[in-house]
């Protein structure tokens, strides 16, 4: 149990240091942009002196770099961004209703694909080789290779419009989120269909499945345990899929006008809208961190001997898997 | 009790015949001893018995447990009344026959009936296979070898079986080990009175565990009975095949030691320690010109880890290593099949180690000579060469930038009796042509006294003693050294 | 035993976990509108839009949605018609001696949505917040800067005090400029005024009672409008509904289905495939943009007057207009389109006027003489025009094209739209000018490119003592008298090639049979009421 915690524990840490390096970038980013950061921050106004100056003021522009760092870390804990340029209004309120559009999307999209790609990844691997096995390696490459805007127009067109089955715009219900979340979990659940069933493979050709079978143990029990050993590959993998998928919700968002994350970015890049492209990124820094720490800590739950450095350290020595004669 | 009958067993794999007209009969409490090279047909055996036949298999015969038949094509559910409740298995490799995500207590657990569950004696079981309790708390990768397989043993029998199948089951193991492992096997036999079926290919082992013995050659048995009248009266070419390649290596002469003129390697004070484990612990070792030295030891005993110091693949923390010779050593690996890189052909492999060494690809000839390897072979890849055959190639591989010093780590160890014959001979032909030198890391003594002049003795990180092979052999004088000696078959013999 | 139980455990937190992610998106925000698809109440206009807006406050952020929204909840002292004329805002009379002074009368029945009168120290703290350019970032600019003092006169009457005659102020109160009165007591308490919790109030026929960045914008028609009771005879909508749809194919399926009833701005490419929609209505209207190219004067060759002519008779308006924008645009005879003018004069006297300003007809012969004549050897040019308006490019491959056959080798490059704001006047030789018009003021669209101080002072960095003075005159001079300066210094700068017009730009939008439109322009939604041009069916 303590060793449990101390990993814990650790790798919270890990994960602590790389955000507050991440925040250091992320507010460089003002200073980082060609220009000079008081112009950078009018925006769309009129630059003029007095606005430049009291900019200046308002921002501690004139303060050494470290200071205005300080500064603006200690805000962020308050979750105080500063003011939106385009819209005017505290950065995290305004920011909020995006940001929980785009995390109801992706959480719905990775509970689909996390369950669908999962049991046809397993059905793929048990079967291997049958039709259902060819199935769902077509539908796993047409998932893969199917671009995202394509699958979401024509989810759009087949159940939104000509069904009418589903909203074909805005936000707001469990119903608008449905066919976006839908398009985005084609993607992924084709790739953990592909990790899945690898992995599985990989692990159903072992000697303990062979003695397990020999034992006449339930053949779930075996599924369970293959999947166990198999889990540290299909959680990272599937959660560096994850983390990626952050990022990546612009698309499905313009085509189903869905107010996230992805579209304030870009918009609020194209706008210099420094402050809210920090917040942003800030978030997307803590989810991407906080995924992977995630990740690692359940294969590590999962599977503790997996991570710890081997005992035998002979057979660090060269000895091959412990083939000893 | 239980009583198995099986006749006219066949099973074919993609027009190949592995088993045919099989015929196994058992209907007492006694060890059976199935003997056999390996590809005979031994292993497909048992696992017909169970069910576990691979994929692309067709079987058929007839089959009887009890006076019930049981349909060899049947669908799991059915095998899954037979497994563990009537034969259980324990399989030969204990370092991949457990899961490695499962705490060993659960693992035993699990193949209990369910509702015997509650009531069953996890420390008695392991009192049975000779652990101690808080093994329950451990998992696979944090025990030996030989704690391994108890624990598997442990957790076969947890099924409660009414015949024990043992497939190879010490192969893995190291000699002392091996021993007992083998003892606790035929103890809980005695003990349980429960039928055993002991599958090997050392036909000592069969001569001293079992009763009765079947030979088994490509596939049919050739003969079978009691075990010492077939064994000291075999009737067969097989058998006598079988015995005569293990009396090979026995009763092979003592190994020629060189005159000991020019030292081409000198180790001194060598130590070595990965994290909490000392594996080198001021270590000396001499290897003179053309000479052949055996260092001998356990799993664990630091014998690789010099072998790697040696060749440069792991540098030591102290002492130093002096290597006299004009081109670097070479080092031969234990396993064949991992040794090759298995997308390329021979003829590319061997090549390229010629042109890594500075020589012309055209001299490929004389490599392949010297390490006998028929030039058909050339255009396979390692996936159609046989074990014995791809440590020839690893052999040649070797010798392309001639070297002075060859170091064989286990190269033999994973090979048939047979075929190890082959090898070793070939070894000692090198020796004398090219006047290479040879440092053999072995456990197996029989081994060692047909290759190597001058043994050294490793255990637990320190060279416990050193002398001339036969010295050692017949004259051990470190306690160890004795126990080692009791333990192989050369002691036994 | 305990192992599983674990693994267990994890399983069920994290399928918790989504549950629970999935719940919220649920029972989400239960204030709003739950219609899996928008049928149509009986009185709500469903309105599409390829925008979105940030914030409803227009001083925050003026984007032309901001101004369509402003237009129905908030006043000015003044407003436009669906001419563009000034009409009547809070204020109902205005009057100035001297173009110094403006007295306006404010009625006494005018209430914000809340039930609150809207106080002449409403409509000066308005005014007041409005030039502040650090509070009014979007609107500011057009503020004069020298308004010397507003005095309350009385609880009905304020005075505005100029440093100089402006006879064009009267815009600077209107809606159309951004002022939009609100509650003093109102906008001190709230946190963030424009933002979805603390909205927008405003004096104007309408109420916003739903805001969603990003999504939508849901008005109502509020009961305190002053004019609330002559409500019944201008139409039947009680509720309008601004859905941003980012995505134009979107947008033409939600029109298909029925989802919204009128598209504003749709891309002219593609009224073919809205107009095939049953029962669905496309309409074109001049939009009041300008395409023109610039050439500036600092950027040899292009000092050279007879290379300016070259240019200017290489541009084949005409035949861009049919052939690349498909007819819907006028070749444009002058800088400023004729609807500019709606507030000032007749939209056929304008237009007669403009035809008649010195502009160059295409003719390749005429241009290759003029080049001859002008001693320059051939020389290699690039035109850069912006990612976000591809008909200019394609243009700008015409207008190449023709320019290389007389002997100016000329390249087209595609830039994105942000650095072809910033390189605007940064010396290229021929450029692009793409105008919208914001204001109703006939000037407004050349203040800029016509003030004529030299480089710096607009994008073709050319001086002229006698533009300068008429355009100084502009200023001084009420609309209408000012109008024959206008005209002058259009005349004299495109007489000297500086300015080369190619077109005027239309707009189209398209509306269902669920809605009668009538008389839509590109007034229309800035103008006074404008729900009144809209009835349901």
């Amino acid at each position: 149990m303590k060793d449990k915690l101390f990993f814990i524990l650790k790798r919270l840490g890990n994960s602590i240091i790389t955000l507050f390096v991440l925040s250091f970038v992320i507010f460089s980013l003002l200073f980082l942009a060609p220009g000079d950061p008081a112009r950078n921050l009018v925006g769309t106004r009129q630059a003029t002196p007095e606005l430049l100056e009291s900019i200046r003021a308002q921002h501690y522009l004139d303060e050494p770099f470290l200071v205005q760092y300080a500064r603006w870390l200690n805000g962020a804990f308050r979750l105080d961004f500063g003011t939106s340029i385009r819209a005017g209004a505290d950065v995290a309120t305004h920011v909020a209703p995006f940001a929980a559009t785009t995390f109801q999307l992706v959480g719905m999209a990775l509970f689909f694909s996390v369950i669908f790609g999962l049991s046809c990844g397993i059905i793929a691997a048990k079967n291997q080789g049958t039709l259902r096995d060819s199935f769902i390696n077509v539908f796993a490459l047409i998932g893969t290779s199917a671009p995202g805007f394509a699958v979401g127009l024509l989810l759009l067109y087949l159940l939104a419009f000509q069904l009418q089955l589903f909203p074909m715009f805005g936000s707001g219900t469990f119903m608008h989120l449905v066919l976006p979340a839908i398009t985005l979990a084609f993607a992924i659940s084709a790739m953990i269909i592909k990790i899945t069933r690898q992995a599985l493979l990989h692990e159903i050709n072992t000697d303990y499945t062979t003695f397990m079978k020999a034992r006449a143990i339930s053949p779930i029990r075996i599924t369970l345990a293959q999947l166990k050993n198999a889990s540290p590959t299909i959680l990272t993998s599937t959660g560096l899929v994850l983390a990626a998928l952050f990022g990546s919700t612009v698309l499905v968002e313009t085509i189903f006008s869905l107010p996230g994350l992805g579209n304030l970015l870009a918009s609020s890049v194209t706008f210099r809208d420094v402050p809210v492209v920090q917040f942003i990124a800030l978030i997307m820094a803590v989810i991407i961190c906080l995924t992977s720490a995630l990740v690692d800590i359940l294969v590590y739950l999962l599977n503790p001997q997996a991570v710890r450095v081997s005992t035998s350290n002979l057979e660090h020595a060269g000895l091959l898997k412990g083939r000893k004669k | 009790m239980i009583t198995i009958d099986l006749q006219n067993l066949n099973v074919t794999s993609k027009e190949l015949d592995i088993l045919k007209n099989l015929a196994f009969h058992l209907n007492n409490s006694e060890a059976v001893g199935i003997v056999g090279e390996s590809g005979s047909g031994k292993s497909m055996f048992v696992r017909s018995l169970i069910g576990l036949l691979p994929i692309q298999t067709s079987v058929s015969g007839t089959y009887r447990i009890d006076n019930k038949e049981i349909s060899l094509n049947a669908k799991e559910k059915q095998w899954r009344t037979i497994r563990g409740k009537d034969i259980g298995m324990i399989m030969q490799d204990p370092f991949t026959a457990l899961d490695p995500a499962v705490l060993c207590g659960k693992q035993i657990l699990v193949g209990v009936p369910k509702n015997q569950r509650r009531h069953f004696d996890l420390t008695a079981a392991l009192t049975e296979v000779g652990l101690p309790t808080y093994i329950t708390k451990r998992y696979p990768t944090q025990l030996s070898g030989g704690q391994r397989q108890r624990v598997v043993i442990a957790a076969a029998l947890a099924t409660k079986p009414r015949l024990l199948v043992a497939d190879e089951a010490t192969t893995a193991l190291d000699v002392i080990t091996q021993k007992e492992i083998l003892d606790l096997i035929c103890n809980i036999q005695t003990q349980r009175n429960m039928p055993l079926i002991l599958i090997t290919h050392n036909i000592l082992l069969a001569k001293q565990r079992t009763k009765r013995i079947f030979v088994l050659e490509q596939g049919k048995i050739v003969e079978q009975g009691n075990t010492t009248d077939v064994l000291t009266a075999p009737k067969q070419k097989a058998t006598k095949k079988l015995l005569d390649a293990h009396h090979l290596l026995l009763d092979a002469p003592y190994a020629t030691g060189a005159t000991r003129e020019k030292v081409i390697l000198c180790c001194k004070m060598l130590s070595k320690r990965f994290g909490q484990t000392q594996a080198l612990n001021n270590v000396d070792i001499t290897v003179d010109v053309g000479e052949c030295v055996g260092i001998v030891g356990e799993s664990g005993s630091g014998k690789t880890t010099l072998g790697r110091c040696i060749v440069g693949l792991t540098k030591p923390d102290f002492g130093f290593v002096n290597y006299f010779g004009t081109h670097s050593p070479q080092m031969i690996f234990q396993d064949p099949y991992n040794s090759l890189n298995p997308a390329h052909t021979i003829r590319y492999m061997l090549e390229e180690a010629l042109t890594a060494a500075g020589r012309a690809k055209s001299e490929l000839e004389e490599i392949i000579t010297l390490a006998e390897i028929p030039t058909e072979l050339l255009q396979r890849k390692p996936a159609g060469l046989s074990g014995g055959q791809r440590q020839r190639v690893a052999i040649a591989r070797a010798l392309a930038p001639r070297p002075d010093l060859m170091i064989c780590d286990e190269s033999v160890s994973a090979l048939d009796v047979k075929v190890q014959n082959q090898i070793l001979h070939m070894i000692q032909k090198l020796r004398k042509k090219q006047n290479l030198a040879v440092l053999f890391i072995t456990h197996d003594l029989a081994v060692l006294k047909m290759i190597a002049g001058r043994v050294y003795v490793m255990h637990q990180a320190k060279i416990v003693e050193h002398n001339v092979t036969k010295q050692i052999l017949e004259n051990a004088q470190h306690p160890y050294t004795q126990k080692l000696i009791a333990a192989s078959e050369i002691g036994v013999s | 035993m305990k192992k599983s139980n674990k693994f267990r455990h994890i399983i069920m937190v994290v399928l918790t976990l989504f549950l629970v992610m999935s719940m919220t998106a649920c029972g989400n925000n239960h204030n709003q509108e739950n219609d899996t698809n928008h049928t149509n109440n009986t009185d709500t206009l469903n309105i599409g839009v390829s925008g979105s807006i940030s914030t409803l406050d227009i001083n925050q952020e003026a984007g032309i949605l901001n101004y369509y929204i402003s237009a129905l909840v908030g006043e000015g002292l003044v407003g436009i018609n669906n001419n563009g004329q000034i009409t009547a805002g809070l204020a109902q009379r205005w009057y100035t001696d001297d173009y110094i002074t403006w007295s306006f009368i404010v009625g006494d029945n005018s209430m914000f949505s809340d039930g609150s009168p809207v106080t002449i120290d409403d409509i000066i703290w308005s005014i007041e917040r409005a030039m502040d350019p650090l509070q009014s970032p979007g609107v500011a600019l057009h503020f004069p800067a020298d308004i010397q003092a507003i005095t309350k006169v009385s609880d009905t009457q304020l005075d505005i005090v100029l440093s100089e005659p402006t006879p064009g102020f009267i815009w600077a109160v209107s809606n159309v400029a951004g002022l939009s009165v609100t509650s003093k007591a109102w906008a001190e308490h709230a946190d963030s005024i424009g933002s979805p919790q603390d909205l927008l109030l405003g004096s104007g026929p309408f109420q916003v009672i739903e805001f969603s960045p990003g999504s939508h914008v849901i008005l109502e028609a509020q009961d305190y409008w002053r004019e609330s009771d002559s409500r019944s005879e201008q139409g039947n909508i009680r509720r309008i509904r601004f859905d941003f749809i980012t995505d134009d194919a979107t947008r033409l399926l939600a029109f298909t289905q029925g989802s919204i009833d009128f598209a504003l701005n749709i891309p002219i490419e593609q009224s073919e495939q809205w107009e095939a929609v049953d029962g669905a209505q496309v309409d074109f209207y001049a939009d009041r943009s300008y395409y023109g190219l610039t050439l500036d004067v600092t950027h040899p060759p292009f000092d050279n007057e007879y290379v300016r002519q070259a240019v200017a008779y290489s541009v084949n308006a005409a035949g861009i207009v049919n052939s690349v924008l498909r007819g819907n645009a006028t070749v444009a005879t002058a800088i400023t389109p004729p609807e500019q003018f709606a507030s000032a004069i007749d939209i056929e006297e304008a237009r007669t006027l403009l035809a008649d300003v010195t502009h160059f007809t295409y003719n390749l012969e005429r241009a290759q003489k003029a080049f001859d004549q002008s001693g320059v050897a051939t020389f290699e040019t690039t035109i850069y025009y912006p990612d976000s308006f591809p008909s200019v490019g394609q243009a700008s491959l015409v207008i190449a094209d023709s320019l290389t056959q007389i002997g100016i080798i000329t390249n087209v490059v595609e830039i994105p739209i942000d650095q072809w704001l910033a390189e605007i006047g940064s010396n290229q030789g021929i450029a692009w000018m793409i105008l919208f018009a914001t204001t109703a003021q006939p000037q407004d669209m050349v203040t800029w490119l016509l003030s004529a101080a030299g480089p710096g002072s607009n994008p073709a960095n050319f001086a002229d003592e006698e533009i300068a003075r008429l355009m100084a005159n502009v200023v001084t001079e009420p609309a209408e008298a000012g109008i024959d300066d206008l005209i002058k210094a259009h005349d004299l700068a495109q007489a000297q090639a500086i300015y080369v017009p190619v077109w005027w730009g239309q707009a189209a939008s398209a509306w269902n049979r669920n809605i009668a439109v009538s008389d839509f322009n590109s007034y229309t939604l800035l103008s006074q009421n404008w729900v009144q041009h809209f009835t349901l069916q």
